[in-house]
């Protein structure tokens, strides 16, 4: 479309009818100061194009002059390859024409506004117009088409409104939201989505119908349970109360009562019979022991009399034996006795001889000890005084050591001290000897001495020479050390008490010879006296007491005395030896028949304790020992007899583990029939409690309940599946278009892009606009650097939006759908420079589609290139 | 001699029918109280003064002693004829079971129960050999006592049991085995049995009766009783099928491939006239038919269900197939690429949404259909 003249009468500012005429079709300008009346033009263009005549709308009104009248406009454009006439009065006597300037066909009123909205292709509103049609401080704002500003990101919108629709592929948005309703009917919008609505309550039903199911099922399970219990208990029943069993049970009790009974008694019998086989083998015992005991008795007194006999005739013999051995132990103990009293006369004489040899020896032992000790006492002596002389004596061999070592040091220093010296050899001129002194003394030709000293040689007559030999660290060390070994050695020689060395080593010399004499007397001291002089001397002490000790004089030698007593002694030994087996014989036998005599009273006292007891000896006591003995006979019967009932009895009576056998048994019988008894009435109890249960179970109709409930399960299942299928075909379908949505977006943005890339450069080298996943501009970025379009210039976001919105224009033009693209005082915040790149920028429009600049900046819009075009009286405004 | 009665069994009073809706489950639990009406009239249509019931008289063992009642009064309604009352594996004779409560229930001098397996003579020299069971289950052959059952020579001997007989791929539900050779090694001139809900004859004198009025979709000849004439021992019985049902369950697969399709059906349901009320329909539906016609199909559906008692529809093996002028209809080429993207994964027999994928491009071509129509009417 191409917008080619634009006629006002009775608009806004205009009170006489205005018209621009001559509209290229390509780049037009229309320049002119402020208030020329640029943006009336622009909405008197709107109004012609999109407002329907018979509009009252209050800015329609605020477009009537201020001296009334009906707001005419007329355009002129070319659409479809054809050129066409709109006119439309607004407000008073409103009309609408369109006419095809081509032919003259002419169209009114609704008609008209019908083919007018076909011309411009839009259904309402100003749709893809909207985008590039820029009023005045609108180039700031991204284009966004008029009314439909519901606050989607403006670019969003216009391409899903404007682009799409040029696509033919609007449907998928709406299809996706009626999707999307549907599923919000289902799926609640938590970011889990959750069933809700009928799919929820489906859902639910199941859950309840599950329970109820199941509840119903447990209960219908439970009467088929209590049925088949009852069917058991009838069973159980029947057994128990059966004739047969009941007198079987009543029989197996007498049967196994009689058993026990018969069990019992014979039991009880043989008990008895075991108790009077006891008191029988007692008594049976008593008895031979009453027999036994009678004949032991007799047996005993017989014996004894026997032994009396043979003990007296014993008795006779021991007593002559006595008398024997009595008399030669007597004539034995004289004979001792008297060797005894010789040898104790013995002993006495030999004491006094020994004593008179022991006396002897200790005086010529105490005369060597005296001489001993005077040798002592003079070695004793001597020692102290050689020991008053060494003491007298200060020096020692270490002092000496102590002197050598310092004269050697001192040595030593002298030596390294001459070394360092200078040499000084003394030679006289001819007159001129005895003229050099050192410290008065003359020096002699040929005299050499190399001093370690400072020295001065006097020059008689001239004058002096002072020597100073080297310095230095070390000639002073040296020095110093010469001193303090020379103090050392003074302070040695001081001690020593004398003058040189060689008297210290006299003195040492002395000193050691001391010492070797004082360790020789040691020497022979410990030789006569090991344990000390007094030692010695109380040993002669001791000595010559034993020489002083006893008294008498002996008859004969000491010798003699000894035979003696070792004669007498082996006499003495022999008697005693004699003695022993006579004395140790007549022992025995007093012995012997002592006891003989205890053993024959005791025996006696035996016999009358017997003899006590028992009959007289004769007759009765004959006619006593067949009474026991026949007693003992017939207790011996009777216990056979016992033993061979016991015998029998014991055959018939169960032990006592088998007879606890039968007892049990008998219980058992017993308990059994009760429990018989106990079982029936508890199953007669229990069956009518469950045909109580199921009487209730079939008044709750439990069998019908379970069956709908199942059922009606079964149908909720059902349902649950049929909205569980219609959410996955909802989501399957969201997805998809949702899918077919971000494509067709990305089909449509991808031309836009590509028409804006060279309007870009043109500003901009090499930048780009970012688009988010809504398809707002996020920002531009120029030289990698990505800047918020909100952080720019106003300068810049003006022209991006200018841009941006050449860009669509070049697409509608490239698809067909031309539409002008009009700025109303736009690019008012550019510089020089950039302002240049837009009116290129435009220029390059302008070769696809027409582009109406409106402007009050004159100058800076000279360089423009286009149709320059002028307001200018709309003379045929009558005649509309 | 020639004697004759009424052969049926498997009434199943008091099942619940829960799956139907609310309003339709009651009426066809009454329906198996009121064919007891029908099941008279028969008898008294074929002579007959005997009606032997082989089993199942009821659903459960624990029904509402009122619906007991309601039975009782039913039967005691039609003093002409004697019920005979047999139990089967849904209502075995246990203590404390269903029959127990029968009879403390006020039974009707014209219903015996037989309970226990003993020969009673029901007519002159006519003995009824009944094998009632008293479990839900058996190992054994409940009719194997017939064989050395005392009665008089030359007395009628007629067999009235449930359960499956053996060696037919165990025809019935219930695990009661029934040897088929029973009427020869008995000398039954009949064995009236039942559980197979459906009539059938396993020999000249060994028959199913079948359900008197059908419960369920199984195709097996629900809804008669059998009028029997026993005459000389040597003489095949006369059997003769009286129908007695209320309701007719139809059970209907369908392969469709268009609309079309539905035809045939929709002339056999005509037929039904009026009947058409108390038809169950269970129809299943499968084949590939084109997107396009989905629309078409679900209209006849609509059309087919609206006069039916109830319509039991699985269309789980019918899936859509969309073609390439299918998907060239659709005019947005946005929605067309989703639609495109949607038959392919339909077709891949590896997707695991391939179902929900088929299911979803069937509402697409719907949405889309209706959008592209509001449009137009915009």
């Amino acid at each position: 479309m191409k917008i080619k003249a634009i006629r006002l009468a009775e608009f806004g500012r205009f009170s006489a009818p205005v018209a621009i005429e001559g509209l290229s079709g390509r780049l037009d300008v229309l320049a002119g100061p402020n208030e020329l009346g640029k943006s009336t033009l622009l909405a008197a263009l709107r109004l012609a194009l999109f407002e329907k005549y018979g509009t009252a709308r209050k800015d329609v009104k605020e477009l009537r002059p201020y001296g009334g009248g009906a707001p005419t406009v007329e355009v002129e454009f070319e659409a479809g390859q054809k050129r066409w006439r709109v006119r439309k009065r607004f407000l008073a006597q409103p009309m609408a024409e369109l006419m095809e300037l081509g032919n003259g066909r002419l169209l009114r009123g609704e008609d008209a506004e019908t083919q007018l909205r076909t011309l411009v292709g839009a259904s309402g509103g100003m749709g893809r117009f909207g985008l590039v049609w820029v009023g005045q401080q609108g180039s700031l704002t991204l284009p966004v088409p008029a009314g439909i500003d519901d606050g989607l990101p403006s670019l969003h919108r216009a391409l899903q409104n404007e682009v799409e629709a040029v696509a033919s592929g609007g449907h998928v948005k709406k299809l996706r939201a009626e999707v999307r309703r549907r599923l919000a009917e289902m799926l609640s919008n938590h970011a889990t989505r959750r069933p809700t609505g009928v799919y929820a309550a489906a859902l639910k039903s199941v859950t309840t119908k599950q329970a109820a199911c199941a509840e119903a099922a447990a209960a219908l399970q439970h009467i088929q349970s209590r049925l088949d219990q009852l069917g058991t208990l009838r069973q159980r029943e029947a057994a128990l109360a059966d004739p047969v069993a009941v007198a079987s049970r009543a029989a197996r009790i007498t049967t196994s009562r009689a058993t026990f009974e018969a069990a019992r008694v014979a039991s009880a019998r043989r008990d008895l019979l075991a108790e009077a086989l006891k008191a029988a083998e007692a008594e049976l015992a008593t008895a031979k022991t009453a027999a036994a005991t009678l004949s032991a008795t007799l047996t005993e007194i017989d014996a004894r009399a026997t032994a009396e006999t043979h003990m007296l005739a014993e008795q006779a013999t021991l007593g002559t034996e006595v008398q024997r051995l009595d008399a030669a132990a007597s004539e034995h103990r004289a004979r001792v006795t008297t060797l005894r009293q010789r040898r104790e006369s013995l002993a006495a004489e030999q004491a006094i001889a020994h004593t008179a040899e022991r006396r002897r020896a200790a005086k010529v032992r105490a005369d060597e000890l005296t001489q001993r000790v005077a040798t002592v006492d003079a070695l004793s002596q001597r020692r102290e005084t050689l020991t008053e002389q060494r003491a007298r004596i200060a020096v020692t061999p270490d002092m000496l050591k102590a002197a050598e070592r310092a004269a050697a040091a001192i040595h030593d220093a002298e030596t390294r001290l001459t070394a360092t010296a200078p040499a000084i050899t003394v030679t006289y001129a001819l007159g001129g000897e005895g003229r050099l002194r050192i410290g008065g003394r003359v020096l002699q030709a040929g005299e050499t001495f190399a001093p370690s000293e400072p020295l001065i040689i006097e020059i008689e007559g001239i004058g002096q020479i002072r020597v100073a030999p080297g310095g230095g660290t070390s000639v002073q060390d040296t020095r110093e050390a010469r001193a303090k070994h020379q103090a050392a050695l003074a302070l040695v020689m001081a001690q020593a008490g004398v003058a040189d060395l060689a008297g210290l080593e006299i003195t040492v010399e002395q000193r050691c010879q001391i010492e070797r004499e004082i360790s020789d007397i040691d020497a022979r001291l410990a030789g006569l006296a090991p344990d000390g002089t007094n030692a010695l001397r109380a040993l002669l002490q001791s000595m010559q007491t034993a020489a002083n000790e006893g008294v008498g004089t002996p008859s004969r030698a000491a010798a003699d005395i000894d035979a003696d007593i070792t004669a007498l002694r082996a006499d003495l030994g022999e008697t005693e030896r004699t003695l022993a087996p006579v004395e140790q014989a007549l022992a025995t036998a007093r012995e012997r028949g002592a006891r003989l005599a205890a053993e024959l009273d005791a025996s006696r006292r035996r016999c009358i304790t017997l003899e006590a007891h028992v009959p007289p000896a004769g007759p009765a006591r004959t006619a006593e020992t067949e009474r026991r003995n026949a007693i003992a006979a017939s207790a011996e019967t009777k216990v056979r007899q016992l033993v061979r009932d016991l015998a029998a009895w014991a055959e018939q009576a169960p032990d006592a583990a088998e007879l606890g056998k039968l007892q049990a048994a008998t219980l058992t019988a017993e308990t059994e029939a009760r429990a018989a008894e106990t079982e029936l009435a508890r199953i007669q109890q229990d069956a009518a409690h469950i045909e109580g249960e199921l009487g209730q179970a079939r008044n709750d109709d439990i069998e019908m309940r379970a069956a709908v409930a199942a059922d009606e399960l079964e149908h909720a299942e059902a349902v649950a599946r049929r909205h569980e299928q219609e959410v996955a075909v909802l989501h399957m379908l969201d997805r998809e278009l949702g899918v077919q949505e971000e494509a067709t977006r990305s089909e449509f943005l991808a031309p836009v892009l590509a028409r804006l890339a060279p309007y870009l450069n043109t500003l901009f080298p090499g930048a780009e606009i970012a688009f988010d996943a809504a398809l707002a501009p996020q920002g531009l970025a120029r030289n990698q650097i990505r800047e918020a379009l909100e952080r720019t210039s106003q300068g810049t976001q003006e022209q991006i939006a200018v841009l941006v919105r050449l860009a669509f224009a070049r697409l509608f033009a490239d698809t067909g759908h031309t539409v002008p693209l009009i700025l109303d005082d736009a690019l008012v915040y550019s510089d020089d420079q950039r302002i240049s790149s837009m009116f290129r920028a435009l220029e390059q429009a302008a070769e696809h589609h027409q582009v109406i600049v409106l402007t009050c900046r004159t100058l800076a819009f000279e360089r423009l290139r286009g149709e320059r075009v002028t307001l200018a009286p709309w003379l045929r405004a009558e005649a509309a | 001699m020639a004697f004759t009665f009424i052969h049926t069994a498997d009434w199943q009073i008091g099942k619940a029918f829960g799956r139907f809706d609310p309003e339709k489950a009651p009426v066809l639990r009454r329906a198996r109280l009121d064919v007891i009406d029908r099941i008279a009239q028969s008898a008294r249509h074929a002579g007959a003064a005997h009606i032997l019931v082989a089993g199942d008289v009821f659903d459960g063992e624990a029904l509402a002693d009122a619906l007991l009642a309601q039975t009782l009064a039913r039967l005691a309604a039609h003093p002409h004829v004697t019920w005979h009352l047999l139990p089967g594996n849904h209502d075995p004779a246990r203590p404390g079971g269903i029959w127990q409560a029968v009879q403390r229930l006020s039974v009707p001098p014209n219903v015996r129960l037989h309970l226990e397996p003993q020969a009673a003579e029901i007519a002159a020299g006519v003995y009824l050999l009944p094998a009632p069971l008293k479990a839900k289950s058996t190992s054994t052959d409940p009719t194997a006592w017939m064989d050395l059952a005392a009665t008089p020579v030359h007395a009628l001997r007629i067999g009235l049991a449930h359960g499956s007989i053996k060696g037919f791929g165990n025809l019935g539900e219930a695990a009661v085995p029934i040897d088929p050779g029973r009427p020869k090694l008995a000398g039954l001139g009949f064995l009236a049995i039942g559980d197979w809900h459906g009539m059938m004859a396993i020999g000249e004198r060994l028959w199913y009766s079948g359900t008197p009025e059908p419960d369920s979709f199984a195709d097996n000849d629900p809804g008669y009783v059998l009028a029997v004439t026993v005459g000389s021992a040597n003489a095949p019985p006369d059997v003769k099928p009286i129908l007695t049902s209320q309701f007719t369950w139809a059970d209907r697969h369908v392969t469709l491939a268009d609309a079309a399709g539905l035809a045939p059906l929709e002339a056999e349901l005509e037929r039904f006239g009026p009947g058409i009320a108390t038809c169950l329909l269970n129809l299943t539906l499968s084949g590939r038919v084109p997107l396009a016609r989905l629309a078409a199909i679900e209209a006849k559906l609509e059309r087919i269900k609206a006069p039916l008692f109830d319509l039991r529809l699985d269309r789980a093996g019918l899936s859509s197939v969309a073609s390439s002028d299918d998907i060239d209809e659709i005019t947005d080429a946005g929605l067309r690429a989703v639609a495109g993207r949607l038959r392919a994964m339909s077709e891949d027999s590896a997707a695991p949404g391939r179902h929900v994928a088929a299911l979803a491009l069937e509402r697409l071509a719907a949405l889309a259909a209706t959008a592209v129509e509001g449009e137009r009417i915009r």
